[in-house]
């Protein structure tokens, strides 16, 4: 294996070198900031990057931690100390976090290294990475295409193995459909198990921090240092966390499965309709037992999701009033003048109807 | 239950402090009518024998212990203020 190669492993793969002391936590950052020159001027997947720190932090990485020297990318949403944040919002444009977020924090804990943030759709308001007010992300299988949203900068940066595996949130399947699209793992974890202290809040009620990875392996790893009770968050679950690896290389049997024959609708995508049968028939081979079951409330949920996703957003962006961080419109004339102009100039069109 | 043509989008973005355009004010006029369908739409769904639930898990008044802790110092939290003077925030003139 040459440097080169480096950046099409996954976590799990990288960790043995590291710790048979094959390759550095440095050289892994020098691989992977070469990996980045060389294809983010097409994917552009990253919004800001820090190799400067990253190649301090692995300096001193003790890669006998349970992610020690694994870089890790990280969704703009979620506070990084003394990086940007911006939420791909001209708002937050020059903000830097004065703090780490618990799950940066817990990541850190695990030996893990931020070393670059990633496109999404501003505020995580969005499904295409489109609604960036920074810039188009590419995905990685089809430069034409879009990588899914809202975390599509994560999502093509580990596609694209420009990551190692990253940090997204998922309020309405920001996580899980832009893995989709990208053709990475991702998953969001039951709401509760996750802090979001340090995380810009979109839907409160709904959102949730997750990783987005190369396999399903590196994602147990992940969720092994991101989970757990946090007192500085108070929906945060105050359960014992278990190890998400030890139910990994078992067969099914014993588990039953629904699909909700809901879910299966005129106009249904043929080839999703033909991914999802060859998903069942192997699921079915490794043992688990396919039930079909009826979830008849799921015509009600878009309804339910756009209403409470609107009135939660609308409270929760209340704050960007350009008075305590982020954007302020230049000689407002008075104060309405100043919350009007302010909020025109620095919101973009998606997020301002969800006032 | 409030009609769609009810909806003064002026009214509300005068309310929510937003600035906008002819052409924004009728997109997201059509745009809260939808909001407002999906709220007339949920009222077909026979929710009598249901028990109201205001949080996803059984999670209920959540206390801290009132005590200082080590967090943000003055100048931390003035890092990232467009306008700060002498350990404050500058705020656009409220009185006259």
């Amino acid at each position: 294996m040459t440097g080169k190669d480096l950046p099409a492993l996954n976590i799990a793969d990288l960790q043995p070198l590291l710790r048979r002391r094959e390759v550095s936590p440095r050289e892994v950052i020098d691989v992977l900031r070469a990996r980045i020159q060389d294809v983010d001027g097409e994917i552009d997947a990253y919004l800001s990057l820090d190799f400067e720190a990253a190649a301090k932090e692995a300096e001193k990485a003790n890669v006998d931690l349970p992610l020690g020297g694994v870089p890790i990318a990280i969704k703009d949403i979620i506070s990084v100390a003394g990086e940007p944040c911006t939420c791909a919002s001209k708002i937050l444009h020059g903000y830097r976090a004065p703090y780490d977020a618990t799950v940066i924090r817990k990541l850190r804990a695990a030996g893990a290294i931020p070393f670059g943030k990633t496109n999404m759709d501003e505020f995580a308001m969005g499904s295409s990475t489109e609604n960036s007010a920074m810039k188009l992300t590419r995905n990685p299988w089809d430069l034409s295409r879009v990588p899914g949203g809202s975390s599509g900068g994560s999502a093509a940066a580990v596609a694209a193995d420009e990551a190692f595996g990253g940090l997204g949130t998922d309020t309405g399947g920001s996580i899980r459909q832009p893995a989709a699209l990208s053709g990475v793992v991702g998953l969001k974890p039951t709401y509760g198990r996750v802090s979001r202290f340090g995380v810009v809040a979109f839907a409160s009620s709904l959102d949730q921090v997750g990783p987005l990875t190369k396999t399903v392996r590196d994602s147990a790893l992940i969720m092994n240092a991101i989970a757990g009770h946090d007192p500085q968050e108070t929906t945060s679950l105050n359960e014992p966390v278990p190890d998400y690896t030890a139910g990994l290389g078992r067969d099914l049997r014993g588990v039953r499965l629904g699909l909700a024959k809901e879910y299966m609708i005129e106009g249904t995508n043929p080839q999703v309709k033909a991914a999802i049968d060859a998903a069942v028939k192997h699921l079915n081979s490794l043992g688990a037992e396919i039930v079909d079951v009826s979830l008849p409330h799921t015509d009600y949920a878009t309804a339910v999701y756009y209403i409470l996703a609107t009135a939660e957003a609308s409270a929760n962006l209340a704050r960007f009033d350009g008075v305590r961080y982020g954007y302020r419109a230049e000689n407002p004339k008075d104060l309405l003048d100043h919350y009007g102009r302010t909020r025109e100039e620095g919101f973009g069109p998606f997020s301002a109807p969800m006032f | 239950m409030a009609k769609t043509s009810d909806l003064d989008v002026a009214y509300i973005a005068r309310l929510a402090r937003l600035n906008l355009t002819d052409a924004e004010t009728e997109l997201f006029q059509k745009q809260l009518g939808d909001v407002l369908r999906y709220a007339e739409k949920l009222r077909e769904v026979d929710v009598s024998h249901m028990e109201a639930a205001a949080h996803a898990v059984p999670i209920f008044n959540v206390f801290r212990e009132d005590a200082p802790r080590d967090w943000f110092t003055a100048e931390q939290a003035l890092s990232n203020a467009p306008h700060q003077a002498n350990g404050l925030f500058i705020v656009t003139k409220v009185v006259e």
